[in-house]
């Protein structure tokens, strides 16, 4: 059936394509303000049209038991020869994204409050996504490349939304240069690979790899230039410098869309290479990268520890949290559930981080600027808010009973159990100096007593009021439900 | 029914805490008080309920999966060890409400972390299932740097601070340790558990891997340093005279008469089955910090001219000798540890209780503000000598059974330690009679004291029902020994068997 083959498998990516088109065409007849509700429902539209179409396809698509195995995949949801793979790890990090968004759009319609451009960005932003869908299930090099660029050109400009301000220009220019650079490396390893394998499938790849360890210089450039593209696009030290900027700079609530979707997108990524593609060599790579991710972890840490910017401090704290992610990619090998504490660790930390930067877009309205300073006595002043705040923070410092705690022992567990044991330690360590910073923002929260009244934080609009409650409450729900064990 | 019990006084709390923050601030402590008191009650069918007779067994076991792919379980249950010290709690909790009854800033939120962090601490005495333990060990710390950090005195951020950071970082030993044992345990069943008593099965390589420690070693002191550090053994007992010198009456006393008491509860439950033969080995090199510690607490303590610090320093004394007595090895030393656990408790929590009554109305703790009470609140000044003669061991309260027996069985194990820990305790004398002697004794200095209320019944109802429980213990400590008999007994015949034989549905 032709429908069936075609359409179906790919309906969650088009249904975010649709919306966004449909918005510029809106956009050419009503201008401005008009109709915005309009726009906003459309734009809303495709996120929920596009979870919906997962939701339905999910049964299927688990039959496929992991990332690596797609042998009993019906073959239908296998697209166009393979490029595009609709499996369980799809499948999940596509209800994932889809939710990200709607959050995000929520977010970006309650805060960017007087931006010319709002449907526009609605537009972007679904593009973005569209895009993110397609990189975590591609299946195909060249694909992977198509998705990453249609992922990451919404963003730059995203990110220069604020033309006027110096600041957001300048983390544009930084993310672009760097984003491009990154994408570069990214054609050189796809190239390189071509050439050593005649084939850009990610499967016949990995088949080559069961038979036989490469070792020609080109596949080692190769890897390597991979393990750099995807650094940069994950934020891994050495190859984070473009994040603190990008993320102070951009618009507040594009910075929650960068450190959840775009993450989760990265990570996808990640997966798809060195847990499907790179898998049968696991034994070369998996101890010289966990030392890799625990260099990020406390790059990330220590760095974050001397800022007085919320935003930068949570842009730190995010290149951290990639380095533990990335252990978990690394346990891939060697361990049966690390896909689920990856999936798990995703959601939670996305959750989490589009929590916070709601909660930040309000602060920064009234306020204009996050020096930690800001925070004083919101706990007490908007108690259901500061208590969001507040799980948020220990969420992320990996303090039970909030889910943080749970993601980050999941993964901690799934990495002894494949062996790399000194990064364990030294990981679980690490996130005592994390501690130590979150502490400090708790500390403002709730310890100190605001100045003046002035210096209170505005009531939130009700759609963002929710969508902060509602990450809040995600912090207790998931801690309660491990959703994926 | 037992069940039944366990899990309400886990989460009566709780909901008592969303009540408060859902209902207006006039009912918050009356909601508070009135939870707290409920649990109380509850304790008392739990007295009765619990089987004494029998050891090495839990009691009113609770069994829900939680995360079944990791053997992860949400199962409590209680046994000889946790039994007095859940009672403690229930006890202890509203006698904290009422020390802070006067407190108005955010009252609402003030008496949600008490109840929150009643939940946490009992939570902690009960889990069976470890990782479970772990969550509540580590949740109880955010309701008690709140209660430091926001209610405290002038350096209440500092102090809160360094109390998380301190015990955070054993806890995070605590955790390689765990999941060292969960992982050894599943590569060498093919399973995952989480279960105390199944996990007790584990065989740890004898191989040195690390400072010539293997792995038991390394797994023991990952859960040991996590505890000691909450006791708070010497030299890892900095942060506590911080912590209770910044904390509010109430958080004081709950951190006094629980928290301090997971630290020695944590080491009978998992450090020393977990590593019985590490045990054996570095019980000596505990027993001589904690000998250090006595000492050090006793004359730190002396030297103060603040009265919270005195009774801050005097625990990290008092605690001292339980551990001493957990490393005497022998029937006596236990007994006398897990009963001095109890009074230090409660003689530790009244000292805080009435340090805080005057703090309250003078907002002084120093010495100088004070002298001569005993002729203007004559009621507070009884109070004060009768739990000052229970914090320093008078024979007929309850202080004196738990140093004697502790005393007993280290003289068994060691003369020499014997020696040195009754110098402990004759410091522990000279400590308390200064402040009794600085406080109540002489003349008046201050006139602003001539104002000072005596007790109210707020007050006195609390302090009888400590007086009682402490004249109770001294004259007849068969009513709690009795209780716990067996599991003292059988428990350094092999502390790794001591679950063996749980109840636990597998």
């Amino acid at each position: 059936m032709i429908i069936n083959e075609f359409l179906v498998p790919v309906s969650p990516v088009l249904s975010l394509m649709l919306a966004a088109v449909v918005l510029i065409v809106l956009e050419t007849v009503f201008k401005g303000e008009r109709g915005q509700a309009g726009k906003l429902l459309v734009a809303l539209g495709g996120p929920l049209l596009s979870i919906l179409f997962v939701s339905l396809l999910v049964p299927v698509a688990n039959a496929g038991s992991l990332a690596t195995d797609n042998s009993q995949l019906p073959s239908w949801l296998m697209e166009f020869k393979n490029s595009y793979q609709l499996d369980r790890l799809s499948g999940a990090l596509f209800l994932a994204i889809g939710f990200f968004m709607l959050l995000t759009l929520v977010f970006v319609e309650s805060f960017l409050t007087g931006l010319k451009e709002k449907t526009e960005v609605f537009a972007l932003l679904l593009f973005a996504g569209s895009g993110m869908m397609l990189l975590v299930s591609a299946g195909n090099l060249l694909m992977l490349f198509m998705a990453l660029e249609l992922m990451s050109l919404p963003t730059y400009i995203l990110v220069g939304l604020r033309k006027n301000d110096l600041r957001s220009s300048e983390a544009a220019l930084k993310y672009f240069l760097y984003g491009s650079f990154a994408t570069v490396l990214l054609v050189f390893a796809i190239a390189l690979l071509y050439g050593q394998f005649g084939t850009l499938q990610l499967n016949a790849i990995s088949g080559l790899f069961k038979s036989q360890v490469p070792t020609g210089v080109a596949t080692l450039a190769a890897f390597g230039l991979l393990l750099a593209a995807i650094g940069f696009k994950v934020g891994m030290a050495p190859y984070h410098l473009w994040v603190p900027d990008a993320y102070q700079g951009a618009p507040t609530p594009v910075t929650g869309f960068m450190g959840s979707a775009i993450k989760l997108a990265g990570f996808g990524l990640a997966i798809r290479v060195f847990g499907q593609t790179l898998l049968p060599l696991v034994q070369e790579w998996a101890t010289p990268l966990s030392y890799f991710s625990v260099f990020t972890i406390f790059v990330g840490n220590l760095a974050a520890l001397r800022q007085t910017d919320l935003k930068r401090l949570f842009a730190y704290s995010s290149i951290s949290h990639a380095g533990y992610l990335f252990l978990g990619v690394i346990s891939l090998g060697g361990s049966p559930q690390a896909l689920e504490a990856l999936q798990y660790y995703l959601w939670v930390y996305g959750l989490l981080f589009l929590g916070t930067f709601g909660l930040l877009s309000l602060v920064e309205m009234h306020k204009k600027n996050l020096e930690f300073d800001r925070l004083n006595g919101l706990g007490f002043q908007r108690p259901v808010l500061g208590f969001c705040f507040l799980l948020f923070l220990l969420s992320a410092a990996g303090i039970p009973p909030t889910a943080g705690f749970f993601s980050k022992y999941f993964i901690l567990i799934q990495a002894f159990q494949s062996g790399q044991r000194l990064s364990v330690v030294l990981a679980a360590m690490s996130s005592l100096i994390g501690v130590f910073y979150y502490l400090r923002v708790i500390s403002h929260l709730y310890m100190k007593s605001a100045g003046t009244a002035e210096a209170s934080v505005p009531r939130a609009p009700k759609a963002a009021f929710l969508g902060i409650l509602l990450c809040g409450l995600a912090m207790i729900y998931f801690s309660f439900v491990p959703v994926f064990f | 029914m037992m069940s039944a019990i366990l899990v309400s006084l886990c989460v009566l709390p709780i909901i008592g805490a969303s009540l408060i923050f859902l209902g207006p601030e006039k009912l918050a402590r009356k909601t508070a008080l009135a939870v707290s008191l409920l649990c109380l009650a509850l304790s008392i069918p739990l007295y009765f309920g619990f089987d004494g007779t029998q050891s090495q067994i839990f009691q009113g076991v609770v069994s829900i999966p939680w995360v079944p792919a990791l053997g992860i379980k949400f199962a409590l249950g209680i046994d000889g060890l946790s039994f007095p010290l859940v009672l403690l709690t229930q006890l202890m909790l509203p006698i904290a409400i009422l020390a802070s009854w006067h407190e108005e800033r955010n009252p609402k939120a003030f008496m949600a972390c008490f109840l929150v962090l009643s939940s946490f601490m009992t939570g902690t005495f009960l889990a069976t299932d470890l990782f479970l333990f772990y969550v509540f060990w580590e949740a109880m710390l955010i309701p008690m740097i709140l209660l430091i950090g926001v209610w405290g005195s002038q350096e209440r951020i500092y102090a809160a601070l360094k109390f998380f950071l301190f015990t955070f970082a054993g806890s995070l030993l605590m955790l390689l340790a765990v999941v060292t044992l969960f992982v050894s345990y599943k590569t060498q069943t093919g399973v995952m558990t989480a279960d105390i008593s199944e996990l007790t099965k584990v065989v740890l390589s004898k191989e040195p891997i690390l400072f010539g420690l293997n792995i038991q070693d390394l797994v023991f002191w990952g859960f040991t340093l996590a505890f000691l550090v909450k006791v708070p053994l010497f030299p890892l007992h900095t942060w506590l005279p911080d912590a209770h010198v910044q904390a509010p009456t109430g958080g004081s006393i709950l951190l006094a008469a629980v928290l301090l008491k997971m630290g020695t509860y944590g080491l009978l439950r998992f450090s020393i089955p977990f590593g019985s033969e590490s045990f054996s080995r570095f019980a000596p090199l505990i027993a001589v910090l904690s000998l250090v510690g006595i000492l050090y607490g006793a004359f730190v303590a002396f030297q103060q001219q603040d009265m919270k610090k005195l009774v801050a320093y005097s625990s990290v004394s008092h605690l001292g000798l339980v551990v001493l007595g957990i490393c005497t090895q022998n029937l006596e030393g236990l007994t006398g540890s897990v009963i001095q656990n109890i009074n230090h408790g409660l003689s530790t929590g009244a000292l805080f209780f009435m340090v805080g009554f005057l703090y309250d109305q003078r907002h002084s703790r120093l010495f100088s503000d004070y002298g001569g009470l005993a002729a203007l609140i004559p009621w507070y000044s009884f109070f004060l000598v009768l739990v000052a003669c229970s914090s320093m061991a008078v024979p007929g309260l309850n202080g004196f059974v738990g140093e004697m027996l502790i005393l007993l069985g280290t003289f068994e194990a060691n003369p020499w330690w014997a020696g040195i820990g009754v110098l402990g305790v004759v410091f522990g004398a000279l400590y308390t009679l200064t402040l009794l002697k600085k406080t109540l004794f002489g003349p008046v200095t201050a006139n602003e004291n001539r104002s000072l209320k005596d007790l109210s019944w707020r007050e006195t109802v609390p302090l009888i029902i400590l007086a009682l429980f402490m004249l109770w213990i001294g004259l007849a400590p068969g009513f709690l020994i009795n209780k716990m008999k067996p599991t003292l007994e059988n428990y350094w015949k092999k502390p790794q068997s001591a679950y063996a034989m749980s109840g636990n549905p597998k």
